[in-house]
């Protein structure tokens, strides 16, 4: 008898939540008719259920634990399913911050994403006693349904844009920046939506901004961008906290060229790259706005 | 002269840094119970303590303390708030805690525990494939029964079961095919032996 009250209370929660199959469901329904004590169980715990109405919907403080802990121990998908969570999440954005300061973890959490950044919204910036951290500049958000393309607002009709003198808010000058905004849905497993920015010609700046990334007890990581099928245009070794703010990887030439590019993110001590973390992104070139001949 | 016993887990209490942990349930308490004044979030604190000390005298070492501070900081904040919107309604302040401190309720909580677990992927996951059941999980994720929330939208409990299957069906295949795994013991709950 012990093994069915096992087994009941094993898939108690299931139950419950209603993902069982419908003959374990059937077999549920019929043990708790026959015996006592776990139909008592089942109606105690039932009951309960509407105190979740408050906190329902939030990631529980066990899995965010997994996560800053032990993430090689969550599959890609459940791993996913946090991050996509925290990234819009802003409570348990601010729970995984407190327990990552409290397990004396690093934790790399990004600014919400929109329009709106909370006051208190904050990254966890921990920082190593020889860090370096790369320059942080301006940040432009791109539009990710679809392949729309993004830029800075252009000129205003009959606004002209002169080299070095472009009036604010008009069509970048050369050398500003230009900001890539990456989320978790552009990793290399959902390849859906490609994120993209478009250049100036002479832009010579580019900006990637991640998106939430746990990299369990590792400090450093090598980060590199890679254009097309496989040619290397930039590489660094960075303290994990560099990556709470955006990257300004560089260029040999300078310049930016339009392509298909990708960002890969490879934790220290991961020589079978299974934590590799893939983003994906486009730039795309415009001529530059060309000069109102003089009279 | 008998010497006075220890309180059980005694040792491991000392250990616990309880400058880090108060500091942190306070921040944590001050993002949930915004518009409550300074005393009731002391009050706040000081249960979040107490509660963490009668866990640890009930259970010994949290396997993970941060995640079990957080969860009683949840369970707090949700009853001071219910607390608050009790007394606004009726007058009275009784509301059932979420952590207690019997084997029973220890079953309980494990389950519910497990149950938070679940619908949390099940609701993380049916918005990643833009499911069409996601009302149905955001329902299950604040404790509702298929059955209640076609009640409450006056919808056919039968129709309400088959969308649900349907969504369901997705769950079993991502198990099935090791893309989730719908339980895992809870961090913070360390076996005794016998157990």
């Amino acid at each position: 008898m012990s093994d069915l009250h096992d087994r009941f209370r094993a898939s108690l929660a299931a139950h419950l939540a209603e993902v069982l199959s419908e003959d374990e469901s059937a077999w549920m329904e019929a043990h708790a008719r026959e015996c006592a004590e776990c139909a008592g169980l089942l109606e105690r715990v039932r009951e309960r259920l509407p105190g979740l109405e408050l906190d329902g919907g939030h990631a529980p403080a066990a899995l965010i634990a997994r996560w800053i802990r032990s993430s090689p121990e969550l599959t890609p998908l459940e791993r996913e399913l946090v991050e996509r969570h925290l990234a819009e999440c802003e409570v348990c954005r601010g729970d995984a911050e407190e327990m990552s300061k409290l397990a004396g973890l690093p934790a790399v959490l990004p600014l919400r994403t929109g329009p709106k950044v909370p006051a208190h919204s904050s990254l966890l910036v921990r920082v190593a006693a020889s860090a370096a951290v790369i320059a942080v500049v301006a940040v432009i958000a791109v539009q990710l349904t679809g392949r729309r393309e993004t830029r800075l607002a252009g000129p205003s009709p009959g606004t002209i844009t002169r080299p070095g003198g472009a009036e604010p808010g008009a069509t970048p000058r050369a050398r500003e920046a230009v900001t890539i905004k990456l989320l978790d849905r552009d990793r290399a497993e959902a390849g859906e939506v490609v994120p993209s920015a478009t250049l100036v010609a002479d832009s010579t700046r580019l900006l990637i901004q991640l998106p939430p990334i746990f990299l369990g007890s590792a400090r450093r990581v090598t980060a590199r961008v890679v254009l097309g099928e496989g040619t290397l245009i930039w590489e660094r070794v960075l303290n994990a906290e560099a990556l709470a703010r955006p990257l300004e990887p560089e260029v040999a030439t300078g310049v930016w060229t339009p392509g298909r590019y990708r960002l890969e993110i490879v934790p220290e001590q991961d020589p079978s790259g299974t934590s590799t973390r893939t983003y994906k992104f486009e730039l795309k070139a415009v001529p530059p706005v060309p000069p109102v001949p003089s009279r | 002269m008998a010497s006075t016993p220890q309180p059980p887990h005694d040792d491991v209490l000392k250990e616990l840094n309880w400058e880090s942990l108060q500091a942190s349930a306070r921040r944590r308490l001050r993002a949930r119970l915004s518009g409550f004044g300074a005393h009731d979030l002391e009050d706040a604190v000081q249960d979040v303590a107490e509660r963490l000390v009668r866990f640890v005298r009930r259970h010994g070492s949290p396997e993970s303390p941060e995640a079990l501070l957080v969860h009683i900081v949840r369970a707090v904040a949700s009853d001071a708030i219910k607390r608050r919107q009790h007394e606004r309604r009726l007058g009275t302040g009784q509301v059932r805690t979420w952590v207690e401190d019997s084997p029973q309720a220890d079953g309980e909580d494990e389950i519910l525990e497990e149950y938070v677990l679940i619908v949390f992927h099940v609701r993380e996951y049916l918005r990643l494939r833009r499911a069409h059941c996601l009302p149905l999980a955001d329902a299950k994720a604040r404790g509702e029964s298929l059955k209640e929330f076609a009640l409450r939208h006056k919808r056919s409990y039968e129709g309400v079961r088959q969308v649900w299957s349907r969504c369901v069906r997705l769950i079993h295949d991502a198990i099935r095919r090791k893309r989730l795994r719908l339980s895992w013991p809870m961090p913070w709950r360390r076996r005794t032996s016998g157990e």
